[in-house]
């Protein structure tokens, strides 16, 4: 592999590592923290409200999978290559 | 009156009332795994069908450790707010682990896990289609 496409995707994992888990991390907290004090305040609701977070949880989580199967490719298995 | 009306229902919360009310996260979590091993062994099949015997193993593969993940998910949800204070992110070491073995190993196929690993979002979106699509149907038959 030649230097320049090598250091290129390093940089290029790195960023949809990292730019791809800036979003789903602060919206799996926010979401986390809702249901949450959710659930102190409506007990009686605890598995409607967990239910919805893990509906929620999942798609957010996905797109942190999406930005890390690019990054692994990219370092394991790079098409520029 | 705020206090009181607050005290009693916290005194009403009783650990039957709670496991009633948890009766709907577990059915959806059994939902979605049941509707996971579905979904897998179905597209299992027509992969086999339509390509080889050997992609339809890395997409099995893949939807195995889709069943994984869910479970995991499920259960760190569960605990969310008792046990544990943070959503951690094990679960995606996992995956981490199968794409670099999947893109190391000359026999493993990238995408076929890929998508096999995917199969629980088509289980997601089967389970939550219809019952959005209905219920919109529903608002508007009350409207119109």
């Amino acid at each position: 592999m030649e230097p320049l496409v090598a250091a290129a995707s390093v940089i290029a994992a790195a960023l949809a590592v990292g730019l791809g888990a800036i979003g789903p991390g602060i919206g799996q907290g926010n979401a986390a923290g809702q249901a949450v004090e959710g659930i102190a305040r409506q007990p009686e609701a605890e598995g409607k409200i967990r239910a919805t977070l893990l509906l929620s949880l999942a798609f957010m989580e996905a797109l942190t999978i999406y930005g890390l199967v690019v990054a692994l490719v990219l370092l394991f298995a790079n098409p520029f290559a | 009156m705020t206090n009181i009306s607050q005290t009693n229902d916290i005194e009403s919360c009783t650990p039957e009332v709670k496991e009633d009310s948890m009766k709907e996260f577990y059915q959806l979590r059994n939902n979605l795994l049941i509707g996971t091993i579905l979904i897998a062994v179905v597209s299992f099949i027509l992969v086999w069908w339509f390509y080889s015997f050997n992609t339809s193993l890395n997409y099995l593969l893949g939807a195995c450790f889709s069943l994984v993940y869910v479970n995991m998910l499920a259960r760190e949800v569960e605990r969310v707010g008792t046990f544990k204070k943070r959503i951690g992110m094990t679960r995606l070491a996992i995956f981490m682990g199968l794409i670099i073995v999947a893109t190391q190993r000359q026999q493993l196929q990238v995408i076929p896990i890929f998508l096999g690993f995917m199969t629980y979002k088509a289980c997601i979106l089967f389970y939550i289609l219809p019952s959005s699509l209905l219920g919109n149907l529903n608002k508007s038959d009350k409207n119109g």
